[in-house]
């Protein structure tokens, strides 16, 4: 389906999504505290906004999408177009760096499965805020940023150009700095949210470098142009070129730092100092999905040349994004076993779940990854509120603070158990199917490549045998056994109204996103979606029936059967030793088994060192980084200060040595010249006087002798010289 | 109408208004901010005519007339002073192109010397002067052209107008110079002198960015010196002596040597000549690679010390700690600027072949690279406040020289953006240093903390300051550091392909290293935004600090507004209309370099 740029009917209500918390929070911050009623101090507005962009993307979803089989026609439309918004030269020239660009508002399919996602979350974390953030200072705050956050994300998704989607994807960065300091007179928290942007940020340059090197090379940042250029094979060619690989990869490094992938996966945990809305909407739902948004919107451009051939499994980048999700997912989910923090749990489980679309989208299927995303935005937030409400119940994060809370909190609890079931993979649970196709995706692809994305695959397998684990060993303690802080536990209480409403609604999401099962996906949002329009119907043919995506599916039904089994068997086996460890009336939960001196306390003592320290990770960073740029800062400030201000200095006290000397040398030789013949002047003038005796013989002696003298010297000059 | 002229002057004139001993103290600074402010709406009036004349170049009416227009109407005017025989007599002898001028011998002066007689001469060789002047490119772009001999026996002339290059400064400095005069109202020491002396820098830098006679241009490049040396060393802080001292002769070496450089231009050029366009028609292709290289460097040398770039940027930090707010203010601003703007008037268009030598342009690029990293590094290492801010201004700068290296569309236009850019959001922040100076009577970074509990609207707009000096995309920060940044890899990439072959940067590391300062700025700005405003109130004093007063909210909220509007719409705002300008500009060196 060719692109349309004449209906732009869908772009033009995607705009209004857009503009509705935009308004929401320029009147939030101006105005919010003067709003009517006075105590809710305005937090109406964003949510009623939110709500409103809700019902839009609901409309696009189940009447647009969900309307025919193949979802929507792409429509592009520039908004603005007679701003240029930015234009550097004209026309005509090609060297030099001309350059033109518009906003540009693009909905696909992939555009507004993300909309919907978004409202979503936004709306019920605007409406589970009005409860949880209830009495804090700068309430009114809170709702601005949240209302600019919606409003950054969404620009995010709908843009039609990488350098605005670099724009909002800095916004949202700055939003979850602004969220995740909000408590900012805690330290912690305002570290937490420093270490958060400058984590994201060293991604970023990857992705700035990459930008510049498309801009120069493509002329264009559109993602259409783009992609045309890799289909034209524009890349790889000439004395200047850069392969496209290592742009890729270097593009990479900005979903990297926003998804937390391994190495940059440090931030997301500490970013937990945020309030628990904002954990459940940026840190879990939305933002750190936006990494994974994006590599599946650059999709053929990761891919590489061959994906125009219907063959994108011999691409490097790829390859990349796959090893690194999966081996992000196994890292993060064996210090999730280690946490103590309900929070920090969640966190890593969340890290480790951003690895598995990672991973499905090395192993190519935008499909699985976006299907993963939606269903994971759903229980992640659904966790994330729900122990949001256990925090306010009892005041504290930690879970040696909880225990027995079902008794008080039945909705909590209930729904919390849903959202558990759905991460660990319970058949026809929703993430037991988005999980599903992810890994069967990565099981044919390695059944077929081998290699590296076999080992992809195995960790990705191990991950789902230790998801159920750390997860349901949270529920335990948090909600079974005996209550540990009794003082806490008589206090607990089942939270209001707008708090549960929203862990309901998505506790049924949750359980019903699973009706989806991957088909609508696969339909509507399968990697030739990305860039149909791109393609010729001849070459949607050789696409359609390239060998290597035959090969695929082939494998698939082959691994079908076993991922499911293994799936089964991994949801089982989790749950049974988490039981067997922390469950209820399990033998085991009540026995130290660290202690040393024994089997169990020598093997897990050491393993248990490490995930406590988070394998060193963020020791080796505070080593190395931070020690270099204060190294480096002392020293430059110390070279400025001390060597080039000191030569400047010394200049200046060199004039001045100059200057004494002269001054010395003026005062006692030209002036003391000068002075010098004052004195003989003096001295003569004192002298002759005495010359002047008045005695008249005297006058004639001197005449006479002065007279011979002078006749002598003449006579003997005059013969000298004649 | 004297537009320009009424610009340069009106702070002058009201300067010896408020000068009169008639004024009661409070009338003295309220006609002072009048006549800023009324400075500031010609400066407006005028941004928005060179505008609508750029939009349709064709149609302009009046001063907005193209220089080269207006040239060539001068030409006529020279030549009717002549008697009606000798007219003919010259104007047939008169060349039509640079090219023509350049190739009149030695021989040929002696003889029309003698044909046309020494009135005649003269008036042949100050037509032909504005013959090479109307045809360069870049005077097309030149709009309120005023010209008028001033020193005849040297034809120095009182030559001023604008184009997209100027034109921005010439506007901020306006803006400046009402939010300054507002924010100064507190100072009660010398108020009648201090605001006299701020008005008399005003005209000075409105005077530096306008002039196009070299001479003029030194003349009004010494005037800003002066006030600026009292400014410092009488308002200023403890060590302002020293401070003011070595600003001042730090300045004058460099401004020395620029004379130096003038002069030989001055000699070198037949006919001699101060008028910077037509120099830019003829040095380019008269003088030697040798000697275009000695005068760039020497040029160099006088606005690198005003940039400030790395080794000469020391005695900023110091200028900026003594100075008092509003001062440090147009420094960082405004003056800092007129080296920038240096580079882009008379270095580059006046000796291209010099700049774009390879050996030349890694020179400035790694020049810029040093400043961009390791100004960052140096403003991390401050505990003061305001040094801090400075230090950030060097790195800052670093970013114009990157784009001035790059010599692609994108980068001289990201470059000079930046200038602007950098002036509004330089000046945010020291606004900021000033209030809760004002407040705490001392900069020391580790003594503050929770000033964001206590001064929330301080805090949002000092956080818009912040993010706009760090380049958070949204805001007009972004945009300059975006543009330098797409121009010097294009540049890396592109000229080490072209025919030339040996021309250009085709170092990519340099684009790679320059790319860390935008981590480091975020790392120095978020520590000093945690430091000051984050935490826990520190001192029981900062409870009783009131939120911003009606002064400061005028300083800061248009600059806040501007940082916003810029960076949410940069081509319509201002892009619109210094592109064309930066283009000639841009063409004509790379034409000169054979790119």
């Amino acid at each position: 389906m060719p692109t349309s740029t004449a209906n732009t009917s869908l772009c033009r209500e995607a705009l209004i999504i857009l503009a509705l918390p935009l308004l929401a929070f320029v009147i939030q911050v101006f105005f919010g505290k003067r709003i009517p009623p006075k105590h809710r101090e305005g937090d109406w507005i964003p949510t009623l906004a939110m709500f409103a962009g809700l019902c839009i993307a609901l409309k696009m979803f189940f009447a647009d999408l969900l309307g025919s089989p193949e979802g929507i026609e792409r429509q592009l439309w520039y908004p603005l177009s007679g701003l240029d918004w930015l234009d550097i030269g004209k026309a005509g020239q090609t060297a030099g760096g001309l350059f033109h660009m518009d906003f540009g508002i693009l909905v696909d399919n992939l555009t507004i499965a993300m909309l919907l996602v978004v409202t979503l979350v936004s709306f019920l974390v605007h409406l589970y805020s009005w409860g949880y953030m209830h009495g804090e200072a700068r309430y009114n705050h809170f709702f601005a940023y949240l209302a600019l956050f919606s409003f950054s994300m969404l620009g995010l998704c709908i843009t039609s150009n990488l350098l605005f989607c670099f724009i909002f994807w800095e916004l949202v960065g700055v939003c979850s700095y602004f969220l995740i300091g909000f408590y900012f007179e805690k330290k912690s928290a305002s570290n937490a949210a420093i270490k958060a942007f400058l984590t994201t940020r060293v991604g970023d340059l990857g992705f700035l470098l990459a930008i510049l090197i498309i801009a120069a090379t493509v002329r264009s940042l559109e993602y259409d142009d783009i992609f045309k250029s890799v289909q034209e094979n524009k890349w790889g060619f000439g004395l200047a070129a850069v392969p496209l690989t290592f742009v890729a990869i270097s593009l990479f490094f900005g979903p990297m730092g926003k998804s937390a992938q391994f190495p940059l996966h440090v931030w997301l945990p500490d970013a937990m100092e945020g309030p628990t809305p904002v954990s459940a909407l940026i840190h879990a739902a939305t933002m750190v999905a936006a990494g994974v948004y994006v590599v599946g919107r650059m999709f053929p451009f990761m891919a590489g040349p061959g994906y125009f051939q219907g063959d994108f499994f011999h691409s490097t980048p790829l390859l990349v994004v796959a090893v690194t999700g999966s081996f992000t997912a196994i890292f993060a989910a064996s210090i999730a076993f280690s946490q103590t923090d309900i929070k920090k749990v969640l966190a890593y489980s969340t890290v480790s779940q951003l690895g598995y679309m990672m991973l499905g989208l090395g192993v190519g299927s935008v499909a699985a990854a976006l299907f993963h995303l939606t269903t994971h935005a759903m229980f992640k937030a659904l966790l994330f509120l729900g122990s949001g409400s256990v925090i306010h119940a009892v005041h504290s994060n930690e879970m040696a603070d909880m225990g027995g809370l079902w008794r008080k909190m039945k909705v909590t609890w209930s729904t919390f158990l849903i959202g558990t079931l759905a991460i660990s993979g319970l058949p026809y649970l929703s993430g037991f199917f988005s999980k599903e196709a992810i890994l069967t995706q990565a099981k044919a692809v390695a059944d077929h490549h081998g290699g590296w994305y076999r080992v992809a695959f195995y960790l990705g397998m191990a991950t789902a045998f230790m998801t159920p684990f750390y997860m349901f060993r949270m529920f335990w303690k948090t909600f079974h056994g005996r209550p540990r802080n009794h003082h806490a536990y008589e206090h607990a209480h089942e939270s209001p109204w707008t708090m549960t409403v929203p862990l309901v609604i998505l506790a049924v999401l949750s359980i019903g996103m699973g009706g989806l099962k991957g088909e609508w996906f696969e339909e509507r949002v399968n990697s030739l979606k990305v860039t149909e329009n791109l393609f010729s119907d001849p070459q949607r043919q050789v696409f359609i029936a390239s060998e290597a995506l035959n090969a695929i599916k082939e494998a698939h039904g082959h691994a079908h059967h076993e991922v499911l089994l293994l799936s089964l068997a991994a949801f089982l086996l989790g749950l049974f030793g988490s039981w067997v460890f922390f469950g209820p009336r399990s033998p085991l939960a009540s026995r130290d088994l660290l202690k040393p001196g024994t089997l169990a306390g020598a093997v897990l003592g050491p393993l248990n060192h490490c995930l406590k320290n988070l394998w060193f990770v963020d020791a080796l960073y505070n080593l190395v980084f931070i020690n270099l740029v204060h190294f480096l800062r002392v020293l430059c400030g110390a070279f400025d200060m001390y060597i080039i201000d000191g030569l400047v200095n010394l200049q200046g006290h060199l004039c001045k040595f100059l200057a004494w000397v002269v001054g010395i040398a003026d005062y006692e030789g030209v002036d003391g010249t000068v002075r010098g013949l004052g004195g003989v002047t003096l001295w003569a003038g004192r002298l002759m006087p005495r010359l002047q005796t008045g005695n008249l013989q005297e006058y004639v002696y001197a005449s006479v002798f002065f007279a011979t003298g002078v006749l002598l010297v003449s006579v003997a000059l005059i013969r000298l010289l004649l | 109408m004297y537009t320009l002229t009424w610009l340069t002057f009106f702070p002058l004139l009201t300067a010896g208004v408020i000068l009169l001993p008639i004024w009661p103290k409070s009338v003295m600074k309220f006609l002072a901010v009048v006549g800023a402010f009324i400075t500031f709406i010609i400066a407006t009036g005028i941004a928005r005519d060179y505008s609508d004349a750029e939009r349709s170049p064709g149609a302009a009416q009046g001063p907005a007339r193209g220089a080269d227009a207006v040239l060539k109407e001068l030409i006529e005017s020279e030549l009717v002073q002549l008697g009606s025989g000798l007219i003919d007599q010259v104007r047939a002898r008169l060349p039509k192109s640079a090219d023509e001028v350049k190739s009149v011998s030695e021989d040929t002066r002696k003889a029309l010397l003698v044909e046309l007689g020494k009135k005649g001469f003269h008036a042949w060789e100050r037509a032909s002067e504005l013959v090479v002047a109307s045809s360069v490119p870049q005077a097309s772009r030149l709009r309120y052209v005023e010209f008028a001999p001033w020193i005849g026996q040297f034809k120095i002339n009182y030559f001023m107008a604008v184009d997209g290059l100027s034109l921005p400064l010439v506007w901020l400095t306006a803006l400046l110079g009402v939010l300054c005069l507002v924010y100064s109202w507190t100072i009660d020491q010398g108020t009648k002198a201090y605001y006299a002396l701020f008005l008399i820098l005003e005209t000075g830098l409105i005077g530096v960015f306008c002039a196009l006679d070299f001479f003029l241009f030194y003349v009004f490049w010494e005037i800003v010196l002066l006030p600026m040396w009292f400014l410092i060393g009488i308002w200023g802080g403890p060590n302002r002596i020293y401070a003011a001292i070595k600003f001042f002769i730090y300045t004058l070496v460099g401004s020395v040597i620029m004379l130096l450089a003038m002069l030989v231009f001055y000699f070198k050029t037949e006919p001699h000549t101060f008028n910077i366009i037509t120099l830019m028609g003829l040095t380019p292709l008269t003088y030697s690679l040798q000697l275009q290289t000695m005068l760039f460097l020497a040029l160099f040398i006088g606005f690198a010390i005003k940039v400030p770039v790395f080794p000469f940027h020391t005695w900023l930090p110091d200028a900026h700690v003594e100075a008092p707010t509003a001062i440090s203010v147009v420094l960082a601003g405004v003056l800092l600027k007129m080296g920038g703007y240096g580079f882009f008037r008379f270095s580059y268009p006046l000796l291209p072949q010099a700049a774009t030598q390879r050996g030349m342009i890694w020179f400035i690029a790694i020049l810029a690279l040093i400043n961009i990293v390791y100004g960052a590094f140096c403003a991390m290492a401050q505990k003061d406040f305001k040094k801090l801010v400075a230090y950030s201004s060097v790195s800052h700068m670093g970013y114009v020289l990157l784009g001035l290296a790059s010599l692609s569309y994108m980068g001289i236009d990201g470059a000079v953006l930046q200038m602007f850019t950098h002036g509004i959001s330089s000046a945010m922040l020291f606004f900021i240093v000033g209030v809760i100076y004002d407040r705490a009577h001392h900069r020391d970074l580790d003594r503050f903390g929770g000033i964001g509990l206590q001064m929330p609207w301080y805090t949002g707009i000092a956080t818009v300051g912040f993010f706009t000096s760090l380049g958070l995309p949204g805001l007009c920060g972004f945009i300059s550091e975006v543009l330098v940044f797409l121009g010097s890899w294009d540049t890396s990439m592109s000229l080490i392909t072209t025919p030339a072959g040996d021309k250009g940067l085709g170092a990519r590391w340099i684009v790679y290293v320059s790319l860390l300062g935008v981590v480091l700025a975020a790392v120095y700005i978020l520590w000093t935004i945690q430091r000051v405003y984050l935490g826990n109130v520190k001192d029981e004093h900062y409870k009783h600090f009131p939120d911003l007063s009606f002064r400061e909210v005028v300083a800061l909220v248009p600059l806040a507004f501007l940082c916003v509007v810029i960076g949410l719409l940069p081509n319509p705002t201002i892009l619109n209309h210094i592109d064309p300008s930066l283009r000639e500009l841009t063409d004509m060196v790379r034409k000169a370099a054979g790119l």
